[in-house]
């Protein structure tokens, strides 16, 4: 996990009221009109939360349109916040965007559903970016999308 | 005494790898396959685009990457190997429509490396135990399904473990 992904997984959760549905859609799934209800939330709040909460990884959506939990792990101490910070300091990711623009982050956040689902191939991203299989496979890899 | 497996490894298995400086050390004493479009995408494309990278440390980096992979290949330690064409293009074919199926693309967009694909099935096809190194899941769920569907087995692993 890169640190921008761990401070977005970190954000994402500091709310009670998203933990507390994020816990509740661990029992069974729940669609958005059963979770304003049991929360007594308006449903465009709800709507707001889990799409935050889909896009931390948190929550995911069933074939019948509810949400249900993902189980996930952080462990927060400071060793693994130096080791996360060492890591960063190793990417190659600023270097690709120094030399192609920030836009390349934003086209390849479009594909990355895509490409975490094994719909898109990496030698698409590459060719859709205009990347070499070496820039595109290491901007992947850093984002922690394969 | 076991047969000796043979080991595939995609473009992504190979970056993977040598990004964590393992290449070398993951090859030794095993043959390693690899397809001339694997061979293509890091050796002979980046070789051309070099000039082009303005970023110098950038650069460096992918030099370095073209050169220890061309070393490697040139030292026989991965082998660029060849497709018997005449005799499995019919699984050229099927390994290219699944891929588009996945996708859902028409299959002449298909742009992701069907050839490995039938590499893999045409090692295991002459009874080989093989063994698919790839961090590409899209050639990983398409080799997963052909094998089933020709009732032979091809071990997937990513680098980070396996898959089957």
């Amino acid at each position: 996990m890169s640190l921008a992904a761990l401070t977005l997984k970190l954000r994402t959760l500091a709310n009670p009221r998203k933990i507390k549905i994020l816990v509740s859609l661990r029992e069974k799934p729940l669609s958005i009109t059963e979770i304003a209800d049991k929360f007594s939330m308006p449903q465009s709040t709800v709507r707001k939360y889990l799409l935050e909460l889909e896009t931390g990884g948190y929550v995911t959506k069933t074939p019948d349109g509810k949400f249900k939990a993902k189980d996930f792990k952080i462990v927060l101490s400071l060793d693994n916040l130096v080791k996360l910070v060492k890591k960063e300091e190793e990417q190659l990711t600023p270097l690709i965007v120094k030399e192609h623009g920030t836009e390349i982050l934003r086209r390849l956040k479009e594909l990355a559903l895509q490409v975490k689902e094994g719909k898109l191939s990496i030698y698409d991203v590459a060719e859709h970016l205009g990347l070499t299989y070496f820039e595109t496979y290491v901007l992947l890899e850093e984002s922690g999308l394969i | 005494m076991s047969e000796k497996p043979i080991y595939i490894l995609n473009a992504s298995a190979i970056i993977a790898l040598q990004r964590k400086g393992k290449l070398t050390q993951y090859i030794k004493d095993k043959t390693c396959l690899i397809t001339s479009r694997v061979k293509e995408e890091l050796i002979e494309k980046p070789k051309l685009k070099l000039r082009e990278i303005k970023t110098d440390e950038l650069r460096k980096i992918v030099e370095d990457s073209v050169k220890e992979i061309e070393i490697l290949v040139s030292e026989g330690k991965l082998v660029v190997a060849s497709i018997k064409y005449k005799r499995f293009s019919k699984l050229l074919d099927e390994a290219r429509k699944t891929i588009a199926i996945y996708e859902s693309r028409a299959e002449h967009e298909v742009k992701a490396d069907h050839t490995i694909v039938v590499l893999a099935l045409q090692k295991a096809l002459e009874g080989r135990k093989t063994i698919l190194v790839s961090n590409d899941k899209t050639i990983n769920k398409v080799v997963q399904k052909l094998a089933t569907s020709k009732g032979v087995k091809i071990t997937i692993k990513t680098t980070n473990g396996n898959i089957t």
